[in-house]
């Protein structure tokens, strides 16, 4: 019977049609165009940075321990659900082929990161160690077996009963995999890289296989770990759009959240209180708000081109503008806004006063980062009166298209 | 006895041409508990999907206080509070908050949502968990925010859907003294539920709904006449009505 294989197979299929849908959603967002930018940035200032580094930059240290971090880090997706637990569980013998399945999937998704970084690292490495690429090769090559070694030993590991048993043995890890890859990227003599190997084999026969027989599945565990996979990806797409599974997360933020109290108890003002108290605590739209801000400040103070704070200030104020546009839905499950005798047009006039007033929040913050970077009149003015005119067209008219 | 409830020959469903509801018809009054009685999926929330104005009839109409919903929207709105089958809260809002957030949108004054939730708040001894947030409350506490919200406003008419469930003894024994509050205040309430060793004792009359029909409604007197059955609790009534098939 290969039921077991049609699970796996169609769990995974579940779960890409969920992600490509929201891979969709940030690839309308104008996140694509953002990388654009960044690319083109980046390599200039990479180049830059190459030039500028020492001599004796510790380069080869800096490559070990970021990819021994990676290494160490292995957890496998097994997709399974909540549900599993009393419904796979009890032939938790016949899924073996279940978890290699997950093995495997998981090696090539975190061997292609794995391979992305070290392509990234590659002008570096080449700058600073050794100039080839025959020799990055056999780098990865070594790297990816490293992987798969740890993404084993870390689904055994989850057998173990204790959490602070299974950090102890990931510290372990830790350590046998900075040897390999320290030695790896000084260009050791590859009977080091080979014994490191050796030692590896010979943990997963005589110490990982032991666990394997002794301790039962620890399914809650496994659970734990995938959710947080999840999480993690729905995290980075609620950057870019309204993920509903997320909307409970909530943070308490005392002070913040006294601001919505100023306002009068009036039937006129109950939207605007509640967008504005989930604004503040809910699905991190705050802490978004305010790293956009804060990155905005630090590109202000750096462009130097021609109308590049301009641009700046406006493509940081219409992300954030896309962002909060996300807020707008936040309630729509709930049963109380619909019932609450309120017309529909003060629910929306509620909404665009709150996203005019905190992007003009952004904007006046915008405007005085340049006027202190410059001090420069028509340059400030120019950043204060644009961003008035894109928040306002935003939120009274470009919110309401997108939104319908 | 005036009506402030009516459903005339209602129909609804979620499906064209196949209604959930058949021909509902019957009213609350004024200072009267109604007791909406029926099997799981007998149409009871349904039916209070209608009368709420979140569903539309197929045909037939619902007035409260003489007026259909489409007349005026909010007004119709303001004339019930509703206590749904499960708590729906919002997680990013305290328990003050949600206090104040209804007081808000039913436009209450201040001193009125002071007065009424501090009395609320002591009566189901929520005092200390003001400042909580829904994810710290268990399933009984949920359930007594909604309860508090509904009875922080007075309207005529109030409806609560299965409202015992999780809830303390103590909570249980509150909810129903501010019902029969309400009633005596001369609201109407119509009230669903399976417990009907209770709704035997508050309710003035019930309605028993089965596959989306009325099949019988009354006092406890008039459905034992009708059923034949003297001295039989509503329990006993129920079990035969709904015994047939």
């Amino acid at each position: 019977m290969n039921s077991v294989e049609e699970l796996w197979s169609k769990r995974i299929k579940d779960y890409w049609n969920m992600a490509i849908r929201y891979l969709r959603l940030i690839g309308n967002s104008g996140f694509l165009f953002t990388i654009y930018l960044a690319i083109i940035v980046g390599s200039y200032y990479y180049a830059e940075l190459l030039r500028w580094l020492p001599e004796n930059f510790p380069a080869a240290l800096l490559l070990a321990v970021i990819t021994a971090l990676l290494l160490t880090k292995s957890p496998v997706r097994t997709f399974v659900k909540e549900g599993d637990l009393v419904f796979l569980s009890p032939v938790e013998g016949k899924l073996a082929n279940y978890f290699r399945s997950s093995f495997y999937y998981s090696l090539v998704m975190q061997g292609f990161v794995i391979v992305l970084i070290i392509v990234l690292f590659t002008p570096l490495y080449r700058h600073f160690i050794v100039d080839d690429a025959h020799s990055l090769l056999f780098i990865i090559v070594v790297l990816l077996l490293s992987k798969g070694w740890n993404l084993l030993s870390q689904f055994e590991e989850g057998r173990l009963l204790f959490s602070s048993t299974r950090t102890t043995h990931k510290f372990a890890r830790f350590i046998v995999n900075i040897a390999l890859t320290y030695l790896l990227f000084v260009g050791a003599s590859i009977y080091f890289i080979i014994a490191v190997i050796v030692i590896k084999s010979l943990l997963l026969i005589f110490y990982y296989q032991p666990i394997k027989k002794q301790h039962s599945l620890k399914w809650e565990h496994l659970i734990e770990v995938e959710e947080r996979m999840v999480m993690t990806f729905y995290r980075i797409a609620n950057m870019f759009t309204d993920v509903p599974k997320l909307r409970t997360k909530v943070k308490s933020r005392k002070i913040l959240s006294a601001i919505p109290n100023l306002l009068s108890l009036n039937q006129s003002s109950t939207f605007s209180y509640l967008y504005l108290k989930s604004f503040i605590r809910a699905n991190d739209y705050f802490g978004i708000y305010s790293r956009l801000m804060i990155i905005g400040v630090v590109l202000l103070f750096y462009v130097q081109i021609d109308f590049g704070k301009l641009f700046v200030a406006l493509l940081i104020i219409y992300m954030s503008a896309l962002q909060l546009s996300t807020l707008s839905k936040h309630h729509d499950l709930k049963l109380w806004i619909d019932l609450y005798p309120i017309d529909q047009k003060m629910r929306r006039d509620s909404f665009s006063k709150i996203v005019f007033g905190l992007l003009l929040i952004k904007t006046i913050v915008f405007a005085v980062a340049t006027w202190v970077a410059t001090v420069h009149f028509v340059e400030t003015a120019l950043v204060l009166l644009a961003g008035i005119v894109m928040s306002y067209a935003y939120s009274y008219f470009l919110l309401h298209k997108r939104i319908s | 006895m005036s009506k402030l409830l009516e459903l005339h020959q209602v129909s609804g469903g979620y499906h064209k041409g196949k209604p959930v509801l058949h021909d509902i018809s019957f009213s609350v009054n004024k200072g009267e508990i109604v007791g909406l009685i029926g099997l799981n999926g007998a149409g009871k929330s349904t039916t209070i999907k209608h009368i709420l104005g979140l569903m539309e009839a197929q045909s037939g109409e619902i007035k409260i206080n003489a007026k259909k919903f489409l007349e005026d929207p909010n007004n119709y709105r303001r004339s019930y509070s509703y206590i749904p089958e499960t708590p729906i809260l919002y997680e990013d809002l305290t328990l003050q908050e949600h206090l104040n957030v209804t007081a808000m949108a039913y436009g209450l004054s201040e001193k009125e949502l002071e007065e009424r939730s501090a009395a609320l708040l002591k009566e189901f001894r929520m005092e200390k968990m003001l400042n909580w947030f829904p994810g710290h409350f268990s399933k009984g506490m949920r359930q007594k925010v909604m309860i508090m919200c509904a009875f922080l406003l007075y309207p005529p008419l109030y409806i609560v859907d299965e409202p015992f469930i999780g809830l303390d003894p103590l909570a249980i024994k509150s909810l129903l003294n501010h019902i029969v509050d309400m009633k005596e205040r001369g609201a109407g309430v119509l009230m669903s539920t399976h417990i009907l060793s209770t709704a035997e004792r508050y309710c003035d009359r019930f309605i028993m709904l089965h596959h989306g029909k009325i099949i019988v409604e009354g006092t406890l007197e008039e459905l034992r006449e009708k059923m034949n059955m003297p001295e039989a609790a509503l329990d006993d009534i129920y079990i035969e009505v709904t015994k047939e098939d």
